[in-house]
């Protein structure tokens, strides 16, 4: 059995996706017998000349050995802990820093054309290409992350798909009118366009907002929208809620909204597929169109508002094909491996970089 | 000059292997393209992945610098358009002075606010003056360019679609530089077209096929042509070319008008759709180009393909003369005067109304005309580019020492990680990543 770490970027406050995967990959490293622990360190990304030092601080840990103890593995998640040394180190790619790739020079990026913006830029992708480069094991939580890293840097990984974090436990009842939304509230994560859309959807369906605010200002672009279009009744914001409240919600929910901008995995799509509730993506949510198809699981729209009304009200008034997509989506799900099935699959790649360690001491002593 | 090829970075949008995007620039490259790369060494910038597009190597836009510092360029050649699409390409044209194409000249996207508030005017003159100082705090952000001012003023030489889109928006002038070693100059590249093969059914009894490509929004005249098509007694057929995003309040506006039965919505189609369209249509409706920023050869092509088409007169200096089009006033009578095209068009061979139309995209879009066009424009330009070039080079190896210095003022600070942290942790970082990347470029 090995000794292995899981580096985590953690912003104080906050938790997302990264969060959960980190804790579940401990979680199934232990049930199959590995010693494994977290390491993390404060991850802020301001002022982001400090983003460099972040990289460096990673880079000068020493994560081979802890008190005489010899580390057997690493395995690095997101920007920056990649950055981080070990002749073992595997890599599951979470993201990189996507101000400074997919998302520079658009809404959600705050990097400028300073030349010292421009410099940074410069600095960590050739820094990231070093970094992930050198990993013995490279891989990504999808296709999508997977074709930023090859378009970016010229890196090729392999897609490993994380399994849900609540495996077996999700469940599906009879739909009540509600529309829930699940995730971080940020600008990227686009719930205003849900906001918006509401005014167009029926009136008896509202709307369940599952997460907590991680932007400063945001909870107040939200309260205006709804102020605006006087649907202040027909929305609940929920914050975050335990893991029996969500496996509720969902089981209940006549749809899911779930539209981030170019998103790289996304867990809300495949937990609305086990519950067997269709989810309504837009055409530039990235992650989520490798598993939802139109019509078929789910609804694939125009980052529009009304468009998002068109397809609730859709699924309202025509309750036979969202149960028909509930259940495509289910099908998928349990045909996956994705409930929980998947990760000795997973698991043995990311710890494929000590087989090889065996193989090649073997090879040297042959 | 020595005889060598000159070295282009050709930056433009090109689309995944299975999108159809109305993208101008990836239009212009699959035509230009094949005409230039025997005359010049070029390599593609995209978002795509590296790899090869017409037989020349394709990289990813963000990854110019590296190419550039492995082996350098002497012109970058941008083309640059509104939406989405366009954004990659804008954003280095602020940064890397060069050749900018200018597709569209409003460029409504939301791009990065750092962007829009970008001290790019500092820059370039920092590029010149060594001894400017980089900005701190609140000169930082500005307030937002005028009409693609940003993009238009650090790359010395722009280049419109028109003589009359130079004239007009040439004169947006706010903080454009006059490099010193080549000043600040402009010129004008029409796009390339094709003729495009007539389509037309010869079946008088068909109803008259009319094609439209615009917006919903006001400048697009839907809640002009669409009363006239409503107005006019023959039978009749729109097709109506829309953005995607658009199409709900489209079908409103149809439904409003009550002409469901009469219009088909096409979602926004690249150039090369609009040629099949075009080709079986009688009349072809461009109601929001030229005056409305929209340099686009969707109005070429509609002529290429010898279709008559109709324009909008906007303002006292209008391009479309109307010996090559129908012009249309704005106003209390732009139904009636649509409805009066519609009914004479239809009463006519409308091939007839387009050779005037047609014999001006020949003159002006032949391809190989337009491709010596730039070749020429290439070879002037890059002797009065490498000085800038070589200047902006500088500036950036001046921005990363600058951008250490902020580094080391916040780590090694009161409240920062530990005294000398920098030099303990950063500083070496950094070296060992110089030294890393200048052995693999070894």
């Amino acid at each position: 059995m090995a000794r292995i770490l899981v580096l985590g970027a953690k912003v104080p406050f906050t938790h997302g996706g990264q969060e959960i995967l980190v804790a579940t990959l401990i979680k199934h490293l232990k049930a199959r017998g590995h010693e494994a622990d977290v390491i993390e360190l404060p991850f802020n990304p301001l002022p982001k000349q400090n983003l460099l030092t972040q990289a460096a601080m990673w880079r000068a840990l020493d994560l081979e050995q802890f008190a005489g103890s010899k580390i057997d593995l690493i395995i690095g998640t997101k920007f920056p802990t990649y950055y981080a040394r070990h002749p073992k180190k595997s890599v599951w790619l979470v993201h990189q820093l996507r101000s400074l790739y997919d998302l520079h020079g658009g809404c959600y990026s705050d990097m400028g054309d300073d030349p010292r913006d421009e410099a940074l830029r410069r600095m960590i992708t050739d820094g990231d290409t070093v970094a992930l480069g050198e990993s013995a094991y490279l891989s990504a939580i999808s296709k999508n992350v997977a074709e930023r890293l090859q378009s970016f840097n010229g890196l090729s990984a392999t897609t490993l798909y994380p399994p849900l974090p609540l495996g077996e436990r999700y469940q599906s009842r009879s739909a009540k009118p509600y529309i829930l939304s699940v995730g971080r509230l940020c600008r990227i994560k686009r719930v205003d366009l849900m906001l918006n859309a509401m005014k167009n959807v029926s009136p008896e369906v509202s709307l369940k907002v599952v997460g907590g605010a991680d932007e400063p200002g945001v909870m107040e672009y939200f309260n205006n929208i709804i102020r605006g279009h006087d649907i202040g009744a027909r929305v609940e914001f929920l914050g975050r809620v335990s893991d029996e409240a969500l496996i509720d919600l969902y089981a209940e929910a006549m749809g899911v909204f779930y539209a981030p901008f170019d998103e790289d995995y996304g867990y809300v799509t495949l937990e609305a597929m086990a519950s067997g509730r269709p989810v309504v993506t837009a055409t530039d949510s990235g992650g989520t169109l490798e598993f939802v198809k139109d019509g078929e699981n789910g609804r694939i729209v125009s980052p529009d508002p009304l468009a998002f009304a068109e397809a609730f009200n859709g699924l309202l008034t025509d309750p036979e094909g969202a149960k028909r997509m509930g259940a495509a989506g289910r099908a998928f799900i349990e045909s996956s491996g994705m409930l929980s099935q998947g990760w000795d699959t997973l698991i043995d790649a990311l710890l494929s970089p000590l087989a090889e360690g065996e193989n090649s001491s073997t090879n040297k002593a042959a | 000059m020595d005889g060598k090829k000159l070295r282009i970075a050709w930056f433009t949008h090109l689309a995944r292997s299975n999108e159809a995007v109305a993208s101008v620039s990836q239009y212009c490259t699959d035509i230009l393209l094949p005409l230039m790369r025997g005359s010049f060494e070029i390599e593609v910038f995209s978002g795509l992945p590296r790899g090869t597009h017409q037989g020349v190597p394709r990289h990813n836009t963000l990854n110019a610098y590296q190419r550039h510092r492995t082996c350098p360029f002497d012109i970058f050649f941008y083309q640059i358009e509104n939406g989405p699409l366009g954004r990659a390409v804008r954003t280095q044209a602020g940064m890397m002075p060069g050749v900018s194409w200018m597709h569209d000249t409003l460029l409504t996207d939301p791009g990065a606010e750092a962007l829009h508030t970008s001290p790019w005017q500092r820059s370039v003159r920092q590029m010149l003056d060594r001894s400017l100082p980089f900005m701190q705090g609140n000169e930082y952000r500005l307030p937002p360019p005028r009409e693609a001012s940003r993009e238009t003023s650090v790359s010395p030489l722009v280049l419109y679609t028109s003589p009359w889109a130079e004239r007009t928006f040439s004169r947006y002038k706010s903080g454009r530089y006059e490099y010193a070693s080549c000043g600040h100059w402009t010129d004008w590249l029409p796009p390339p077209v094709e003729l495009v093969e007539d389509g037309r059914s010869r079946d008088k009894s068909r109803p008259f096929e009319i094609v439209a490509i615009g917006t919903t929004l006001l400048e697009g005249r839907a809640h002009k042509f669409l009363p006239a098509l409503a107005d006019f007694l023959g039978p009749a057929h729109l097709t109506w070319v829309i953005d995607p995003s658009k199409r709900a309040q489209a079908l409103l506006l149809i439904e409003e008008f009550g002409v469901g039965d009469r219009v088909t919505l096409v979602d926004q189609i690249s150039p090369e759709g609009w040629r099949t369209l075009v080709a079986k249509s009688d009349l072809a409706l461009h109601l929001s180009t030229n005056s409305h920023y929209r340099l686009s050869p969707y109005l070429e092509i509609s002529r290429a393909a010898c279709v008559p088409t109709v324009v909008m007169r906007v303002g006292r200096e209008e391009i479309t003369s109307e010996d090559v089009a129908f012009v249309i006033v704005p106003g209390l009578h732009e139904t009636a005067q649509l409805v009066g095209i519609f009914e004479a068009v239809s009463r006519t061979d409308s091939r007839s109304l387009g050779i005037a139309g047609q014999a001006l995209v020949k003159r002006e879009n032949d391809p190989v005309r337009v491709a010596e066009r730039l070749g020429n424009i290439f070879r002037e330009s890059a002797p009065l580019l490498g000085d800038v070039m070589q200047a902006w080079d500088g500036l950036y190896q001046r921005a990363e020492e600058a951008l250490l210095e902020d580094i080391r003022g916040l780590v090694n600070a009161p409240t920062g990680a530990m005294p000398g942290a920098y030099e303990m942790i950063v500083r070496p970082f950094v070296e060992d990543l110089r030294l890393t990347i200048a052995n693999a470029k070894q």
